[in-house]
């Protein structure tokens, strides 16, 4: 790698290790930055006295949910990138394609129906999986048949996501109550609901599947041309292509799942990225998982500090993500769009 | 239609819009599922290639310009080598790019992305990108289109020179006769999907040719020995 973009990714890691340390300090219960860091260390080195307070607040609730945050982060950020180039559209992410959506529906109707073992939480990934191949399937069949224009991609995804969450509220509406708060807060988006072994199962998706990505990443900067150009370096264009948005979609599951629908961290993290590093994604795989999770991590003390406990992350995501996207496709230099 | 390209050296096809130049091209490069016929390259069938082998046979240059994303110069010119590699893998693509930039004279762009250059430039340096491939045989699509009379002779007498010094044999759309007849070796004439000539540019371009090819009167001067082709009617 070269000198500089390896001290861009130290900075970004350093802000990234910073903010999460703030974060931990912050939150509904008050406990000090030093009892904070103070129960880690005691925790790390089996010390604590896991009956206390301070210490179940530390390790039950603020590690798990700093931890769902980065890898929110990461996931959503790389599918985004991903996307972006692969449907050669900078509009591209899980949310504006419906891919998210249908996750979401997938999970409620496993919830809904009581299907497999939810309380693992398992059978709801894979019911979320499922669904949120049906957006990708239909993008990728409408292109095939029609010019692949960027806008009618969004279109499709946009339409796909208002019919969606339309069966969602309709099963939100038959469910019994118990049901209906789970439901509920997989719609909004939130990280409340984070503990160790959702984690477990949220990382060990995302983590692998972000891994494969960049490794793949010199084939991905081939599909930022037609496909006739991919083509002709050797790249299968349509298996590749479906491939990484099987990718993509495995990666939203797992995210959604456990967190709901959380918007714009996949479509602006990986322009910010590309700001701060350049196009090539063997660079830009990288910076876009710190990005995201600096930005998810950022989020969520924004959240903690004007409402502790009861502001939903999606919304504080959506608030800081909107101007954000306004500004990148506005301005000129290092816009969206280039012309 | 039928033919054989077996040595080295710059072919032009030229032929009215839509009579199928592209198509040729795209189903000679594997981009295109042709339904009758045959292109073979080496003895085997392209669709029996894989895309990966197939990219070691032959680079295609098409004239699409359009990028999602701006790379860098670099990042671009070597993509093509790049992809073959893992992503841990070193490899010389950076080397060999270094010294065509240098020798087509374009070392003043190299620190800059692609959505910073001239269409001339983006030109010319898709054209590295294709040489950087290091294919036995290359296809460009129009690699002389919305450029001026300055860089159109540049890129030719650099295909030209490449075909000559590499060994390589270059297959182009062109859409000036003038330039086909001056710098190709030989020229592909396609006057409809089936109907075609082969030959260099003193067999071929003549008043009867160029009249029937375009549906326009023209008269043919000799310019250093080469035909030239004026329109004084149109």
């Amino acid at each position: 790698m070269r000198a500089d973009k390896k001290l861009t990714i130290i900075i970004l890691v350093g802000i990234l290790v910073l903010l999460s340390l703030i974060g931990l300090g912050v939150g509904s219960y008050s406990i000090s930055f030093s009892d904070v860091y103070r129960e880690i260390v005691n925790g790390l080195l089996n010390r604590g006295d896991p009956n206390s307070l301070n210490y179940l607040v530390v390790w039950n609730l603020r590690l798990p949910i700093l931890f769902t945050a980065v890898i929110t982060g990461v996931g959503l950020t790389v599918a985004g990138a991903t996307m972006q180039t692969v449907l050669k559209n900078p509009l591209a992410d899980p949310f504006t394609t419906g891919i998210s959506s249908g996750a979401c529906l997938g999970a409620t109707i496993a919830i809904t129906a009581k299907i497999f073992i939810i309380g693992t939480g398992i059978g709801t990934v894979i019911f979320a999986f499922i669904f949120s191949l049906l957006p990708v399937t239909l993008i990728l069949f409408i292109s095939k048949f029609r010019r692949n224009s960027p806008m009618s991609i969004i279109l499709i995804g946009i339409s796909l996501m208002f019919f969606f969450d339309a069966l969602t509220a309709y099963l939100m509406i038959r469910a019994d109550p118990l049901s209906l708060s789970a439901i509920y807060a997989w719609t909004i988006g939130t990280l409340n609901r984070s503990n160790w072994e959702n984690l477990t199962i949220m990382s060990i998706i995302v983590l692998s599947t972000c891994t494969f990505i960049y490794l793949n990443s010199k084939k991905i900067n081939a599909l930022n041309y037609d496909d006739d150009t991919a083509k002709s370096m050797g790249i299968n264009v349509d298996r590749f292509r479906l491939l990484m948005l099987i990718c993509v979609s495995l990666i939203a599951a797992g995210i959604t799942s456990f967190t709901g629908i959380i918007g714009f961290i996949g479509l602006v993290s990986p322009h910010i990225a590309r700001l701060i590093i350049g196009a090539n994604n063997k660079y830009l795989i990288l910076c876009s998982m710190l990005v995201g999770s600096i930005f998810m991590v950022f989020s969520d003390i924004v959240a903690k500090t004007i409402a502790p406990g009861t502001l939903p992350i999606g919304i504080v995501t959506a608030m800081i993500g909107c101007p954000v996207l306004i500004f990148l496709l506005l301005s000129r230099k290092g816009g969206i769009y280039s012309d | 239609m039928s033919f054989v390209i077996n040595e080295p050296g710059l072919t032009c096809i030229i032929g009215p819009n839509g009579v199928g130049k592209t198509t040729l091209i795209r189903s000679i490069g594997k981009l295109l599922n042709y339904q009758k016929g045959n292109v073979s390259i080496e003895n085997k069938r392209v669709s029996e290639y894989s895309f990966r082998d197939f990219a070691k046979k032959l680079s295609y240059v098409s004239n699409d310009m359009k990028e999602v994303f701006a790379l860098d110069v670099m990042d671009y010119v070597t993509l093509s080598i790049d992809v073959r590699y893992g992503i841990f893998t070193k490899n010389n693509s950076r080397i060999v790019a270094q010294e065509y930039i240098n020798k087509m004279g374009l070392s003043n762009i190299i620190d800059k992305k692609t959505n910073e250059l001239s269409t001339g430039q983006y030109k010319q340096i898709a054209i590295i990108r294709g040489l950087i491939q290091n294919t036995k045989i290359m296809i460009f699509d129009e690699p002389t289109a919305n450029l001026d009379i300055k860089h159109q002779h540049e890129v030719m007498r650099l295909l030209k020179q490449i075909s000559k010094d590499e060994g390589k044999s270059i297959l182009m759309v062109c859409h000036d006769v003038n330039l086909a007849s001056r710098f190709a070796d030989k020229i592909l004439m396609m006057f409809s999907p089936v109907k075609y000539k082969m030959g260099t540019a003193s067999e071929l371009i003549n008043e009867e040719n160029i009249s029937e090819l375009f549906d326009v009167s023209c008269n043919i001067v000799d310019v250093n020995g080469l035909p030239y082709v004026i329109f004084p009617s149109t």
